[in-house]
């Protein structure tokens, strides 16, 4: 094997610049995939090598990674959401914790409603998004130079989305829900208010969430080459 | 004639395969030896191999764990141990296709005849 030369890593990333890749992962492996390819062929052969990769990582073929990307993101999030209920697979102290929180918030539902329990749901999204940004800060890489593009990861992508729509459904669920029928026949059924029972869901998915950001441990010394 | 089309419908199987006998991979690792093994008769396209990789991953037959190579990031594959209970039951299947497909092609072969 050889050190490639300034050239040929200049082919790479201008190559992978023209792709229009949205995601760190598929960045990286398309990028070690033509670096391992140059670097076992001689100088002599690299541009022939350099074309057919070119043809083999086609756009079409990059879309392709991506959409399975996304959706091995949606899987795991999902998956990890799951497992972070199962509290008796954590150590002592995070199994603690996690039932206290939960206690926490049934009981605030219980005894003091749906607006205080949506200032404790308000509390763990923003607690959450915070984490959450000091792990990975790739999406609000924003960057005013419109030709230097900003990679994502797919995962963090999806849980900030996650993030949005559980903000969203809580907001709306705070406004709407009192306007609901059903909220009448929980009351009449002697139950608290249906909004309450919502919110403590909303807020459950929220601190399944938060957990599932507290175990993820981004590389923050993995520099992308074309950025 | 290309054999792309004759490869599509067992990527999975030979992913699966190789990761058995190999413990953990790398993509161009993965196409490297297919045409090591086939002596370059079959050769995996890197648009039908990651696609079919993150499949793969996303239906929790595969893990991943990355680790950094001179100043890049490699993505490792293996196989969990539903992967491993999925390649026993990939490569029956293809077995029993071949299986069929001598058959036609060759009708005069007994049946229950193995490759």
């Amino acid at each position: 094997m050889r050190k490639l030369t300034e050239q040929e890593l200049e082919w790479i990333h201008t190559r992978l610049k023209s792709l229009h890749i949205r995601y760190t992962e598929v960045y990286e492996e398309t990028f070690d995939h033509y670096h391992s390819a140059l670097e076992r062929c001689s100088v002599a052969d690299s541009a022939e090598v350099f074309r057919k990769l070119n043809k083999d990582f086609s756009r079409d073929a990059v879309k392709k990674m991506e959409k399975e990307l996304r959706k091995t993101s949606q899987k795991q999030v999902t998956k990890m959401q799951i497992e972070s209920f199962m509290f008796w697979k954590y150590d002592v102290r995070t199994s603690i914790s996690f039932i206290a929180l939960s206690t926490v918030s049934v009981l605030i539902s219980i005894l003091f409603g749906k607006y205080l329990l949506s200032a404790w749901l308000g509390i763990v999204i923003v607690t959450g998004l915070v984490f959450m940004f000091s792990k990975d800060k790739s999406l609000f890489h924003f960057n005013l130079v419109f030709w230097k593009k900003s990679y994502v990861r797919a995962v963090t992508q999806e849980i900030y989305g996650r993030f949005a729509i559980l903000s969203g459904v809580g907001i709306s669920s705070i406004l709407n829900i009192p306007n609901m029928r059903l909220e009448i026949i929980f009351h009449q059924a002697g139950f608290f208010d249906i909004s309450n029972i919502f919110l403590l869901i909303v807020l459950i998915y929220g601190l399944s969430l938060f957990r599932i950001v507290l175990s993820l441990g981004f590389s923050t010394t993995t520099k992308l080459h074309s950025i | 004639m290309s054999n792309n089309n004759l490869i599509k419908g067992s990527l999975q199987t030979i992913i699966l395969k190789l990761l058995e006998e190999n413990e953990r991979m790398y993509g161009y690792e993965i196409t490297q030896r297919v045409k090591e093994l086939t002596a370059g008769e079959i050769k995996i396209t890197e648009g039908a191999l990651y696609p079919a990789l993150h499949k793969l991953e996303a239906e929790g037959l595969l893990s991943t764990e990355i680790e950094q190579v001179d100043n890049r990031v490699r993505k490792y594959y293996s196989l969990t141990k539903d992967g491993q209970k999925e390649v026993t039951s990939k490569m029956s299947e293809l077995q029993g296709f071949v299986e069929n497909l001598q058959r036609i092609l060759t009708p005069d072969l007994k049946p229950g005849f193995n490759i």
